[in-house]
């Protein structure tokens, strides 16, 4: 996911589930199968803001490179980010 | 008489406990203040600093129920302290606590999948609940449909919308909290996710609850839910929470099924996400998909990559600027309410001993407690502001890359600048850090900061030592200059410590960052008024009585000879004095001023403290203290800017703060024993300044981190880390100047 630019929608595909810090991301819902947009990102490149159906969560750029992700076409993502 | 009472259950009479759970940022809180008003009080669960906020409420039947506000939590896999106790109170494995006999899960109803995992996991476990489905307007808005009704049905709970902040729905909570009996069971036949196991869990799960029932360790009725909890917590090594017997069947289940606990807590996660998302399905639960509008846009300018840090530092300014000059006029008053009580007393007491005690030990001791209330109400206004609105999400989001360099929080970078105008305020905001160690990093170096207390010192040593006032390149002076690399060096140095001790001491891996960017919202001023209150009180009851009996002692040490000082010798000068007719009312007044002066020069050289401080000559004079130095560094335990005085009174200066010339001059007249050299050199001055900098002179801060840390160990490592560091850091100066030439 850490890969894929600012504002692109994807959808989680695979989580390594060995790291306790996506453990406790996946309990916030960051689980296989959800839909999401790497909406921004912080100074310095991380960490990155993620949009979820109901939340917006932060994620720092190397817990992301462990969440493997499907590059959906950004449909209706209108609002998205300043980037 | 036989009246009914006498012959109610038992469990009837009894007050019941409700907890209140949920996930950060769904409305804990706010629905605990809207039951509870000010009926509440606030203390700390044993052993930990986790805040624990009980209350009171009264249903419709007249019945009073105790209420408690637990922390915040995703999962009830928790790793984080506050997880951990709202886990312990929720299982009723809380010591000194009963298990709560119903517990609210507050949903936040915009996010509902994601918010009624908890809700699932503890219905796994048996465990009465209602949920309380809030921020019902906000979902609207954002395109959520939720209907209570079947939600009802589908769980098996009574599910009450409300919107909690407006206190919309909170009769039918009551209400139903009201007909939830005692024992209260869910209904049976609805299919839990417990009952509808993916197939890489239910063998394992199954085998585990046959094997719990069989050793008798658990009922039938919940023996599923709790195989799977054990399966899922006992992480290796972390079995302490459980009955050693059950952590060890779960680990032989799991060796069986080649599973870790982190794997079942992976397929746990999804699957109960999976089975969540049916069953909003069923209920024809819309979940909101729409942005927060005004939440997208006001980010887009406060995370934007230039102006989101520009506009965090300028909010930063703000706070600083606040606690160093707006809290200035509120001190005064305080401190001129402490002056004129000391003359109040002078009136109303006889001279002596007793006086003195009252007036300089228990009033100002009063006032040193009261003095520090401005800059902590003002701090924790901006920090329950912005918390409330929903920026220090993004301010930790904003800083977390800087200050995970360190290895620390990005929350701590708050708590961390406010130390520069206190470390107190600071020390008591570390709060919103979530790991201990990572909390405990940051109180450790909240005091190396250079706070505003120590500011007259340096105003003092400056003025002394260097001809502060000559300009340099135009518009700078070398005051100002020195003042300016004293600041760097302490910022420098805090970031050292913290890095060290994160590396060493309190070795542990860079905290996660588990951030929600919540949406912007107003905030309520009745929470940030409740809170303040709190605080105010927690401090003034907790470190105040610490901060007044230490004044008291201090002020013993340094005003009770030990040693019989002669004060005929001062009669008799304030005899001659005043019979020596050549004197004009005004220099006899002046050398009557000075006589007490040095009286009381002679006291505290007899006092404990005067011993004290000769007693330590020989530790500090390597730095180039002398034991006058001393007395002042013992003085200014009581808060760093008494050094001045406690300084003036050995010098026998009278009245002196840190701008005055009669104090300087007396300070730069000052020889070195034995020779002609000028004792306050530039070396010493920087001897001096780098002491001041470094060592943790301030037993209001030792106070408040005894009371945030739960311990004495940890007030008692940082004054002697802090003294050490202090002691090394002048001796470098002073004797590395001294080989390179100066005196």
């Amino acid at each position: 996911m850490d890969q894929l630019p600012l504002g692109s929608r994807c959808r989680i595909v695979a989580i390594n589930e060995n790291s306790e810090n996506l453990l406790r991301l996946m309990e916030m819902g960051l689980t296989p199968g959800t839909e999401l947009v790497i909406e921004r990102e912080g100074p310095f490149q991380s960490p990155l803001s993620l949009r979820l159906p109901g939340c917006t969560l932060a994620a720092r750029r190397e817990d992301a490179a462990g969440i493997f992700v499907k590059p959906l076409p950004s449909v209706s993502s209108g609002e998205n980010s300043d980037s | 008489m036989n009246t009914p009472v006498r012959i109610a259950d038992e469990t009837y009479c009894r007050q019941r406990t409700i907890a209140i759970a949920g996930n950060p940022n769904a409305g804990k809180t706010t629905l605990f203040n809207a039951l509870c008003g000010t009926r509440q009080k606030v203390g700390n669960y044993p052993g930990v600093t986790v805040e624990r906020k009980t209350g009171q409420t009264r249903l419709p039947s007249g019945e009073t129920v105790n209420i408690i506000d637990l922390p915040g939590c995703y999962s009830l896999a928790a790793r984080s302290p506050e997880e951990q106790i709202a886990h312990d109170v929720l299982l009723g494995e809380m010591e000194g606590e009963n298990a709560p006999d119903l517990i609210i899960v507050v949903v936040d109803a915009s996010n509902l999948q994601r918010n009624l995992f908890l809700t699932s996991q503890l219905h796994d476990l048996g465990i009465p609940i209602i949920v309380a489905l809030n921020m019902m307007d906000i979902a609207r808005e954002r395109g959520s449909e939720v209907d209570p009704e079947k939600l009802t049905a589908a769980l098996g709970c009574a599910v009450i919308p409300l919107v909690a902040r407006k206190g919309e729905g909170l009769d039918e909570l009551l209400a139903a909290i009201e007909s939830a009996p005692c024992a209260c069971q869910l209904k049976g036949g609805i299919p839990r996710f417990i009952d509808c196991l993916p197939s890489a869990l239910e063998q394992p799960v199954q085998t585990l609850a046959e094997g719990l029932i069989k050793s008798g360790l658990t009922h039938e009725t919940d023996a599923r839910g709790e195989a799977l909890w054990l399966l899922v917590s006992s992480l290796e090594g972390d079995d302490a929470v459980q009955a050693p017997a059950a952590a060890a069947l779960s680990r032989r289940v799991r060796k069986q099924y080649h599973l870790s606990s982190r794997q079942v807590r992976a397929i746990e996660t999804s699957a109960r996400y999976r089975y969540l998302k049916d069953l909003m399905k069923q209920t024809s639960c819309l979940q909101a998909d729409l942005p927060h509008r005004l939440t997208n846009r006001l980010d887009s300018v406060l995370l934007h990559r230039f102006f989101g840090p520009i506009l965090f530092l300028a909010v930063m300014a703000l706070v600083f600027q606040s606690l160093f000059s707006w809290a200035t006029p509120a001190m005064d008053v305080i401190e001129s309410g402490v002056s004129l009580t000391g003359q109040a007393i002078d009136r109303l007491l006889p001279d002596g001993l007793f006086k003195e005690m009252i007036q300089q030990g228990v009033v100002s001791g009063v006032g040193n407690v009261l003095v520090f209330l401005p800059q902590i109400l003002l701090l924790f206004l901006f920090i329950g502001f912005l918390e409330d609105v929903g920026y220090m999400a993004r301010a930790a989001f904003l800083m977390d890359r800087l200050m995970s360099r360190v290895g620390l929080d990005g929350r701590a970078f708050l708590p961390l600048l406010s130390s520069f105008a206190c470390a107190i305020p600071g020390i008591m905001a570390t709060r919103t850090i979530a790991g201990r160690k990572d909390r405990l990093v940051t109180i450790l170096v909240a005091p190396l900061m250079s706070c505003s207390a120590r500011l007259p010192v340096y105003t003092l040593v400056i003025g002394t030592v260097f001809a502060a006032e000559t300009p340099v390149g135009g518009i700078f002076t070398v005051g100002g200059l020195v003042l300016m690399a004293i600041y760097a060096f302490s910022i420098t140095l805090g970031i050292t410590m913290a890095a060290v001790f994160k590396r060493t001491l309190l070795k542990s891996p860079p905290p996660p960052l588990l951030l929600e960017l919540p949406t912007y919202k107003l905030p309520s001023l009745k929470s940030i008024g409740l809170n303040l209150f709190d605080r105010g009180r927690l401090f003034v009851n907790r470190a105040g009585t610490v901060i007044l009996a230490a004044t008291v002692i201090l002020w013993a040490i340094l005003h009770i000879p030990i040693h019989h000082v002669d004060r005929t010798r001062f009669e008799n000068a304030r005899q001659a004095v005043i019979e020596n007719s050549g004197l004009d009312a005004d220099s006899r007044d002046k050398a009557l001023q000075s006589i007490a002066a040095a009286e009381d020069a002679d006291v505290v050289e007899q006092s404990l403290g005067g011993h004290l401080g000769k007693w330590l000559e020989p530790v500090i004079a390597p730095l180039g203290f002398d034991w006058k130095i001393g007395v002042g560094i013992i003085a200014s335990f009581a808060a760093r800017e008494v050094f001045i005085s406690g300084l003036a009174v050995v010098h026998g200066v009278d009245g002196a703060d840190e701008r005055s010339p009669s104090l300087r001059e007396s300070l730069r007249d000052e020889k070195r024993p034995g020779t002609n050299t000028p004792m306050y050199t530039p070396l010493l001055g920087l001897s001096l300044l780098v002491f001041f900098v470094l060592a943790c002179q301030c037993l209001s801060t030792v106070a408040i981190a005894r009371r945030e840390t739960s311990s004495w160990f940890w007030p008692a490592f940082m004054v002697g880390y802090m003294s050490v560091l202090a002691w090394v850091g002048s001796f470098v100066v002073y004797q590395g100047g001294k080989l390179l030439g100066y005196s």
